[in-house]
């Protein structure tokens, strides 16, 4: 058996590494059988010559363009020692004022020929750097496995961390653009096996001006806290951030600041609230006991309207009091004129379809209650003989014609299955300490451009990683997974020995409207 | 050789996988990324347990451990860091910018002694807790049969099977037949068993249920859609 060690590149071999160039493919026809010819045993050496003369292929690199970093074992982190390459953008975290990587990117970095791993002044092969970064239960080689196929996909994959995912609650208030907008929801470190306490998360539904006491650690880099205070500001302009924030969502306040005239009679009240605007509750500003709104109802009607204040009316535009009885009298008294389609559709109708108010009996009814009982008692009235053929054997329908209303109606009462959602019952599921953990946030590949590492938003999926040796998850774990997932779909990443398979829940819906 | 660490197998020499694919018919699966610049997977190639097994006990090849961190490495470390660092620069300046350097795939130097004697690979260790696992000795039992009949055998989980077979080497052919190892005794499931005719139809291949039982001969019943019926 050969030596397992990697040859040691001469100096010429070296250079002309310099010069290469990946070779093309050539992705001919698999066959189906083999056929002893010479030309399937040619194509196969052809194709084994390829792949052993790209795998024999040992990394080569400039110094220059080798960013130093080592392995701190205590920590579980690679700290650079030089400045970072371009992979800074998405990769990597600032702790104490240094650049780390996790020891996942570190690897990946290493396998890509970014980085140079040392580890006690020596540097690191690729084997050892596999036997010593990958040995946590967080960041196994299937789970490094899954990470480098997705980073060669193109994606932006960090790891997950359960503080960051927004409540229910929060997600309904969109709570997260409000926050990142205004800096000052801290991230927690993303550090697997730290021994250090982490960092508390701020949440921005409490009122704004209260937060800025809190000692943070240093080094996050968004350290501008452009907060907004509420009691600071004067009351003329719209405080809309802190609004949306605080969720109270009482009477907005109207904005009076277009210079209005005093007559006004809500400029009073409005005064009046002035001290209150700071508690945060409000009355309402407009006094509808000096306000009068006439009633032109049918019931009472009130026809004559008296000319407006004209302080109320813009400059041009003169007011006047009316009489509005005689256009009271005239209303609904034109002929409606129905084009020929109208007509036709009408008569269509009129032979199943009769107006509800053409029922003398429900014009009678002055009320809704009215009505409701009217309904109720002609239900009660009709008599609806069963057809004995059907109903008395000892199988029966399962619906009585007045039941099926509509389709899904009718579904509904014959469905042996209730349709059900995975989030069912989620939010009361306790949490359990060995249960299925979420181990990836995966971020599109096309977003790169506008990554923000602080600032990342909502990933495009989570990934959790999984192998066939495990027991297929039960339907506890699953509802527990999505749960704390949020809004993001999960999907699950199989390893089996290498191969990856990635597989997910999708929601159907089954139809119940069917419109014949 | 290979280093077995937590039960997976990774092969990190270059002509040692060849060799394993063109001598002994073991395809893996490469897992390692590319540098920059390339396409496709390098080294290292990871094998299934029962093709490390079968390799191991036959003969071809030894299992080794990674070293344990401790005193061991460092002076292993130390012994070839003196021997074989980048290209030694005599004056205390830094290296310039442009050398090259080579980062090495594999360790270098002399591999870590093959524990004596061999380890019986039926008994789980910390290191190879496959070992005794009804689940993989019925599939190292199936394994070695179709492996000593000529086929080429790979990992099966993507078609929902234990193994893909194939008639030739995987990189030329396509596979024949996805097998299922179930477990015997049980009754299997007509829903399971629909289940995996459907994938093995799905993509056209056959469904082999085999069964090797430890004292007597091996069974193989294959499944096919025939749609023409």
């Amino acid at each position: 058996m050969e030596p397992g060690g990697s040859r040691r590149l001469s100096a010429a071999e070296l250079l002309a590494a310099r010069g290469r160039k990946a070779p093309q493919r050539p992705r001919g026809q698999k066959d189906f059988i083999p056929d002893g010819s010479a030309e399937q045993a040619e194509k196969l050496r052809l194709c084994r010559e390829e792949q052993w003369q790209l795998l024999s292929e040992e990394r080569v690199e400039r110094l220059g363009s080798l960013v130093k970093a080592e392995w701190k074992p205590g920590q579980g982190i690679v700290e650079l020692q030089s400045p970072a390459g371009k992979f800074w953008h998405t990769m990597g975290f600032t702790e104490r004022g240094k650049q780390c990587l996790l020891p996942e990117e570190a690897l990946y970095l290493l396998e890509c020929g970014s980085v140079q791993l040392f580890y006690r002044d020596l540097p690191l092969s690729i084997q050892e750097a596999y036997e010593i970064l990958l040995c946590q239960e967080t960041m196994s080689l299937p789970h490094y496995q899954v990470f480098s196929h997705l980073k060669q996909l193109g994606y932006v994959v960090l790891r997950f961390d359960p503080s960051t995912v927004p409540s229910p609650y929060e997600r309904q208030l969109n709570l997260e653009s409000h926050c990142q907008s205004s800096g000052k929801h801290h991230r927690k470190r993303r550090r697997s096996s730290s021994p250090r306490s982490h960092e508390k998360k701020h949440k921005v539904s409490e009122d704004l001006p209260e937060t800025e006491g809190t000692s943070e650690k240093a080094g996050d880099d968004s350290g501008d806290t452009s907060c907004l205070p509420m009691d600071e500001e004067p009351l003329s302009e719209q405080p809309k951030e802190s609004k949306a924030g605080s969720g109270e969502g009482e009477s907005n306040p109207v904005p009076f600041d277009t210079g209005q005239k005093d007559s006004l009679r809500p400029s009073r009240s409005w005064a009046g609230d002035h001290k209150e605007n700071s508690t945060g509750t409000h009355a309402s500003r407009w006094d509808f006991t000096t306000i009068i709104l006439p009633n032109v109802a049918a019931d009472q009607p009130c026809t004559h309207l008296p000319s407006p204040d004209n302080g109320l009316l813009p400059e041009n535009v003169p007011g006047r009091e009316v009489d509005a009885a005689c256009w009271c009298a005239r209303i609904n008294q034109k002929q409606e004129k129905l084009s020929r389609k109208e007509r036709e559709q009408r008569e269509r109708e009129s032979r199943y379809k009769s107006s509800v108010n053409a029922d003398w009996e429900v014009r009678h009814c002055s009320s809704w209650q009215e009505y409701k009982a009217l309904l109720k008692l002609r239900s009660q009235q009709r008599v609806w003989k069963r057809p004995p053929h059907l109903w008395d054997q000892v199988v029966t329908p399962l619906l009585r014609p007045d039941e099926a209303t509509s389709s899904a109606a009718l579904l509904q009462q014959i469905s042996v299955l209730q349709p059900s959602h995975i989030l069912d019952g989620a939010s009361g599921l306790q949490e359990d300490p060995e249960g299925m953990k979420i181990d990836f946030n995966v971020y599109q590949a096309d977003a790169v451009a506008k990554f923000k590492k602080t600032n990342p938003g909502k990933p495009y999926v989570r990934m959790c990683v999984r192998s066939f040796d495990e027991q297929i998850p039960s339907l506890r774990a699953l509802k527990q997974v999505t749960y704390q997932s949020g809004d993001v779909p999960v999907v699950f990443a199989l390893v089996d020995h290498g191969e990856i398979a990635f597989y997910s829940l999708k929601e159907f819906k089954l139809p119940v409207d069917v419109n014949h | 050789m290979g280093d077995p660490e937590r039960g997976r197998v990774l092969v990190w020499g270059a002509g040692a996988a060849r060799a394993l694919r063109e001598r002994y018919r073991v395809s893996g699966v490469l897992v390692g990324a590319p540098p920059r610049r390339g396409r496709g997977r390098r080294l290292p190639l990871q094998l299934l347990p029962e093709e490390a097994r079968l390799l191991a006990e036959s003969g071809a090849a030894l299992l080794l451990h990674p070293p344990e961190r401790g005193e061991g490495p460092e002076a292993a470390l130390a012994e070839v860091g003196q021997s074989c660092g980048p290209t030694p620069t005599c004056s205390s300046t830094a290296p310039p910018p442009a050398l090259l350097v080579q980062l090495p795939t594999a360790r270098e130097g002399p591999p870590p002694p093959a524990p004596h004697p061999p380890p019986d690979l039926s008994r789980p260790t910390p290191h190879w807790p496959h070992g005794g696992r009804p689940g993989h000795e019925r599939r190292y039992r199936v394994y070695r049969d179709l492996w000593g009949r000529g086929l080429h055998l790979t990992a099966g989980g993507k078609f929902g099977g234990d193994f893909l077979v194939y008639p030739g080497p995987p990189e030329r052919f396509h596979a024949a037949a996805v097998a299922l190892c179930p477990p015997p005794g049980a009754a299997l499931a007509l829903g399971a068993l629909v289940a995996a005719a459907r994938l093995g139809t799905h993509v056209r291949k056959t469904l082999l249920l085999c069964a090797a039982p430890a004292g007597g001969a091996p069974a193989y019943t294959s499944l096919q859609w025939r749609g023409d019926l």
